[in-house]
């Protein structure tokens, strides 16, 4: 258990080394920061001291030593276009986004599974065909859209919820209804899915012939086997909500990393964007990590392969 | 053909909406000059914000409403369908011909071969989609080849994973063996013996993540980094007609029902397939 452990770390450091370092070379490619920050009556001497303040003015591979430096030492640098420390930008925009992530989940998650089973027990009932015409549908909508949608419904024609904003709780609602969308689908596709696996097993027909009632056979003999594979494959889709609240934060103007993100590709903002990136890889590994050595303990045959 | 129909008559009828819905979608994309009413940028400055047909003061000259710049929303709707036909089919063969290499070498050779693919594997999920796609679109700029192009290569890890598995254990088969002994060089049995077999399983998956390329575009276009506002897109008249949510919501709620109504008839569409052809893959 030991050396696996230590691999998989040693993986996971050689993961985020490898997006460090693409992002750090990508970036490089998009444009200018310093055109664009240089004020348009500003000369050629200006543009070129700007260079040197930004640190641009080195060799690539000068620059690259640098970020890495930086970075071992916690430091990521300043932001171009807020001219303040990324790391603090990073601090005052991620809780935003927690939160609105936490609040997707506990939507998302009771719901799916809840869904998942009534589905899977009332197998191709006409409750059956709604809920997986539903999870599918959940899967189809766009997600700005659906934040459009809601947006257009609740604020504009029923004046019942903010359509943006940041620190009420009215606010919260929409936007996390939004971004639970997805979530929401694939946990009810895989509730069901693993659910019926379960179903089939001979160990329920003994709860049944022993004379447990059916609720009873169901909550806890089948709930509780389904739900390990469900609650691993679910842990692997949160990472995606990430990539959902970028499109979110930015319909209903909450103030998280993901709009944070997308500001600073428009921006050229280099360290704001690695740093971002690196945020983001950092929390995907995370995920991934712990959902591998939880699997190890549920079903002990991978460690093996 | 007969065995064609035969299964068409079989099918749900979800799978039935999705065929008639996806139908509809290439029609429209393939005569959009002969269908549309309008032209797609026909400004018309006295024409603004005039509602659908169905709301109140619409009129049958333009059907689905016009836009802030007095254009016809149903033309843009149907010329918008071609840019998602072209990039959902593209950007699925783009992901499709490079996971399934990717995979088969992989699957096939092992070894560090392997190791450095599942590794780029491990990196292109160690964050999120929309991100890379952002960065990449943001080197290359906006416009129709580009989203294609970001979008394929971002795409490819789905069919990577399910070719390597497959071929992992197609490798192992007498008929593999076989081939190998009569002195078949790799080449050979991995495109005449294992491209046969696993290719039945990325195509599923293509027509499945096909809905999720489309959106993709249009949500990179949404965010203004996909295909430039000039062309009719579906996401780009969503993102423009946003503003005018509270006085003309018809402007961004149409062009995304479309969206959700292609993706919706392409998932009901592969499910099926996928139910029909490999019952296998329908757990993952």
């Amino acid at each position: 258990m030991f050396d696996y452990l230590v691999k998989r770390v040693l993986q996971a450091l050689l993961v985020l080394f490898v997006v460090t370092t693409v992002v750090f070379i990508l970036l490089r490619g998009i444009g200018d920061p310093v055109k664009l920050l240089v004020s348009p009556e500003g000369t050629f001497e200006d543009y070129e001291n700007l260079q040197r303040m930004l640190g641009l003015d080195k060799p690539l591979i000068g620059q690259y030593m640098d970020y890495l430096s930086g970075i071992v030492k916690g430091d990521f640098g300043n932001s171009f276009f807020y001219n303040r420390p990324v790391l603090d930008l990073i601090k005052e925009h991620i809780p935003a986004t927690l939160q609105l992530s936490f609040a997707a989940i506990v939507i998302a998650i009771p719901f799916g599974i809840f869904s998942g089973i009534i589905s899977a027990v009332k197998r191709n009932t006409p409750i059956d065909s709604i809920v997986t015409t539903l999870s599918i549908a959940g899967r189809s909508v766009p997600s700005f859209w659906l934040g459009i949608i809601l947006i257009l419904i609740f604020s504009v024609w029923l004046k019942m919820l903010p359509a943006s904003g940041y620190g009420k709780f009215k606010q919260i609602i929409l936007p996390a209804i939004t971004l639970s969308m997805g979530l929401l689908a694939s946990t009810t596709r895989l509730t069901r899915s693993s659910m019926l696996d379960v179903l089939q097993q001979d160990y329920m027909t003994t709860a049944r012939a022993k004379g447990v009632k059916e609720k009873g056979v169901i909550v806890f003999h089948g709930l509780r086997n389904a739900l390990l594979t469900v609650v691993t494959m679910v842990a692997l889709q949160i990472g995606n909500l990430l990539g959902g609240s970028v499109v979110v934060e930015s319909i209903f103007a909450w103030p998280g990393i993901g709009r944070l993100m997308v500001t600073a590709i428009t921006n050229y903002d280099y360290p704001l964007v690695q740093a971002c990136a690196l945020v983001m890889a950092v929390i995907f590994t995370f995920l991934n990590f712990i959902v591998d050595i939880l699997y190890t303990f549920i079903d002990p045959r991978i460690r093996q392969s | 053909m007969k065995k064609l129909i035969k299964t068409l008559k079989k099918s749900t009828a979800t799978a039935k909406l999705g065929l008639i819905i996806t139908a509809i979608w290439i029609f429209c994309a393939i005569f959009a000059p002969l269908l549309a009413p309008y032209g797609p940028n026909e400004v018309n400055t006295s024409k603004r914000f005039i509602p659908p047909i169905f709301a109140e003061k619409g009129t049958n000259e333009h059907i689905l409403g016009t836009d802030e710049m007095g254009r016809d929303v149903l033309t843009r709707i149907i010329y918008g369908s071609r840019i998602s036909l072209i990039v959902g089919i593209m950007a699925v063969v783009v992901s499709l011909i490079l996971g399934t290499t990717l995979g088969l070498l992989a699957g096939y050779y092992g070894g560090w071969v392997d190791s450095i693919i599942m590794r780029i594997v491990d990196v292109m999920l160690s964050f999120p989609f929309i991100f890379m796609a952002l960065v990449l679109m943001a080197v290359l700029g906006s416009g129709l080849t580009n989203v294609i192009v970001v979008i394929g290569i971002t795409g490819w890890v789905p069919y990577a994973r399910t070719v390597r598995a497959q071929t992992l254990s197609l490798k192992e088969r007498e008929f593999i063996t076989a081939s190998d002994t009569i002195g078949c060089n790799d080449m050979r049995i991995i495109l005449k013996h294992i491209l046969p077999n696993i290719i039945d399983s990325a195509i599923i998956l293509g027509t499945l993540e096909m809905s999720s390329a489309i959106l993709s575009e249009a949500s990179l276009t949404f965010l203004g980094m996909g295909i430039p506002p000039s062309m009719a897109t579906w996401g780009s008249m969503v993102a423009s007609g946003r503003e005018y949510i509270y006085t003309a919501w018809w402007i961004t709620a149409l062009p995304g029902l479309a969206i959700f109504l292609v993706c919706l008839a392409i998932n009901f569409v592969g499910d099926w397939v996928r139910d029909v052809r490999d019952p296998r893959l329908r757990s993952t």
